[in-house]
């Protein structure tokens, strides 16, 4: 199934501090979304208004409904979340943090049922870690490790997968590789992928679509090569910036700074 | 497809089965200590001929079967009580606040309890027509108090407010109580050797009527933190993402912050304060076994039984004919335990 993501005027205040000052966005069901922007411009915040970690203003839609109709237990089973840095509990097996993306199917006190513990097995076989599965998650490595939260996320089985930075701190191989496995995941179950990216180059070469924010406020959405130009990016990040076409791949790199003008 | 049951979530049968034979063991091995030292095949078959519809004999004298029956086993029962309640309040909060070090005393239970018996001893009536001993039940109010203040503390905290906040919480109340129970200590001298007998824990007043006191608190504070189990193994991947799999953390953490000091509260009116237990017990299970709260849980409830009527023997009979009190024993091993934790925990912070 396909659900699409709306932001609707979505408002973000901490104390006193504007952090998205009217954002409004529309996310294709299906398509890979990525959200791009300085520090601080508001992105994690973004992605938090759909999983009711931070109080807004505005609307957020998933599906053509308020995320906010929604109970935790029916927000879980159609977004699902994987933080910049998840935290992996020390000594837990891999199988059992994978086990951990049911929770939304069962009863409060109620306990997995054999088609759940089937589900994730189909997951970390997906994810190529069917060897991996008793061993502790502490030992894994960073690449790894985000695979494992993926095959968490497919266990999850939601239609709308938030990605807050999840490929920030891999190699680049390592990011490569698994922006590769969210892409073939995404087209294969037909989710819906919202992405904050830092990677501009990435962003570039995966997203369908992204929407650059600066302060709190979007300042170009739409495909890749018309919001990523030289200039728009260089007023962003206030730095000289180049849009450069390899084998008709897109590589935005920044310059370092001279004295010279832009 | 299916490889299986999950590896580190699933009790094994031998795990429980050993669990529950060292249990018996202990309970055995405490009922056979004493001045009179009773054999064990006869303290088995004194249980078997109280069994219903049993046609066993026990071969006991009538004496024996007395003090057997009316002094060892309500204090070794009331020892598996206590240490299976302070156990599993252990390793309910550890979870609760993803904390190996946390423990119901660090929330001020322990401080608030010491105070409401210090008050009880030093101001409270000699004897008593009360159905409940009147130092049971200010150590139990106090040990509430103690808790009650720390969640408040802890919860009007409004900005920065992580689980850490209300353990610092606890801290702060706890060592306000205390300047209290030592300012009305030192009022009150000639109370001291009792305030301070009270203080170090002890099971030698026993009887079946302290059973019967704290069975029920008991009995419902496990039974709901051995339900939680799986909800404890969730908590341990972080408020945010917990809540994104369809959780109320919030909830789930005060729901066994309850349950757990109601159940350390009842026990430490009846026992005193026994340090250590809920750090230990769940800590030891977890280097065997798993870290699986699932896991941890229902053995710690076993094994902490086992270890308390264990430690009680140690206090019985170290310095034969007197005792040593048992906080004294369970604190001589805990805190090396305790350091070691500590060590092992260095550098998972989170």
């Amino acid at each position: 199934m396909n659900t699409g993501v709306e932001f609707s005027e979505v408002e973000v205040t901490y104390g006193s501090h504007r952090v998205l000052k009217g954002v409004s966005i529309d996310i294709a069901p299906g398509s890979w979304h990525g959200i791009l922007g300085p520090n601080g411009a508001g992105k994690s915040s973004l992605l938090k208004t759909m999983i009711g970690a931070v109080p807004y203003r505005g609307s957020v839609h998933v599906g053509g409904a308020s995320v906010e109709t929604f109970s935790r237990r029916e927000r879980a089973k159609i977004v699902a979340y994987v933080p910049q840095r998840p935290i992996y509990p020390q000594g837990m097996a891999v199988f059992d943090y994978v086990l951990l993306g049911r929770t939304p199917y069962l009863g409060t006190l109620g306990a997995e049922t054999e088609s759940d513990l089937a589900l994730c097995w189909t997951a970390l076989a997906d994810l190529d870690m069917t060897d991996f599965a008793e061993r502790d998650i502490s030992t894994l490595s960073g690449g790894e490790t985000q695979r494992l939260s993926l095959a968490r996320v497919l266990a999850q089985q939601a239609d709308i997968v938030v990605l807050d930075e999840a490929t920030a701190s891999l190699d680049v191989a390592a990011q490569h590789q698994v922006m590769e496995l969210i892409d073939t995941l995404r087209t294969a179950r037909g989710m819906t992928v919202v992405a904050a990216i830092h990677d501009l180059t990435a962003a570039a070469q995966f997203c369908d679509r992204v929407s650059l924010l600066d302060s709190g406020t979007v300042v170009g959405s739409g495909p890749p090569g018309e919001v990523l130009t030289e200039e728009l990016l260089g007023d962003v990040f206030e730095q000289s910036i180049r849009v450069i076409d390899v084998d008709g791949s897109t590589v935005i790199v920044s310059l370092r700074s001279q004295e010279v003008s832009k | 497809m299916n490889r299986g049951r999950p590896p580190g979530v699933s009790l094994r049968w031998w795990w429980v089965s050993g669990a529950i034979i060292v249990l018996f063991g202990a309970i055995v091995a405490g009922a056979m200590v004493g001045p009179i030292s009773i054999p064990p095949g006869d303290i088995v078959g004194s249980m078997l001929a109280r069994l219903p519809f049993s046609r066993f004999e026990s071969g006991l004298s009538e004496r024996t079967e007395a003090i057997l029956w009316e002094i060892r086993f309500p204090r070794v029962i009331l020892a598996v009580l206590v240490g299976s309640m302070l156990s599993a309040a252990g390793a309910g909060y550890q979870g609760a606040f993803r904390n190996p070090l946390a423990d119901p005393y660090l929330l001020g239970a322990g401080a608030g309890a010491g105070l409401g018996a210090t008050i009880a001893i030093a101001y409270g009536p000699a004897t008593s027509g009360w159905v409940v001993d009147p130092l049971v039940l200010a150590a139990f109010l106090g040990a509430l108090l103690g808790v009650g203040m720390a969640y408040a503390l802890g919860y009007s905290v409004r900005s920065g407010r992580t689980a850490l906040t209300l353990i610092l919480a606890g801290v702060a109340v706890a060592s306000f109580l205390t300047a209290i129970q030592t300012y009305v200590q030192q009022r009150e001298s000639d109370t001291l050797r009792e305030v301070y007998g009270w203080i170090l824990g002890s099971l030698n007043t026993a009887g079946w009527g302290e059973v019967r006191l704290v069975l029920p608190y008991v009995a419902v504070c496990l039974a709901g933190i051995f339900a939680a189990r799986r909800l404890l193994d969730i908590l341990a991947v972080g408020d945010t993402e917990a809540g994104t799999l369809g959780v109320a953390p919030s909830r789930i953490r005060l729901g066994i912050v309850v349950l757990a000091t109601l159940g350390t509260a009842a026990v430490v009116s009846v026992s005193g304060l026994i340090g250590f237990v809920g750090i230990i017990v769940p800590h030891f299970v977890r280097m065997l076994t798993s870290v699986s709260y699932r896991v941890v849980v229902p053995l710690s409830i076993l094994v902490g039984g086992a270890f308390l009527v264990l430690a009680d023997i140690v206090a019985r009979v170290a310095i034969n004919p007197s005792e040593i009190p048992i906080g004294v024993v369970t604190a001589m091993i805990g805190a090396p335990f305790f350091a070691l934790v500590l060590r092992r925990s260095k550098g998972v912070s989170s």
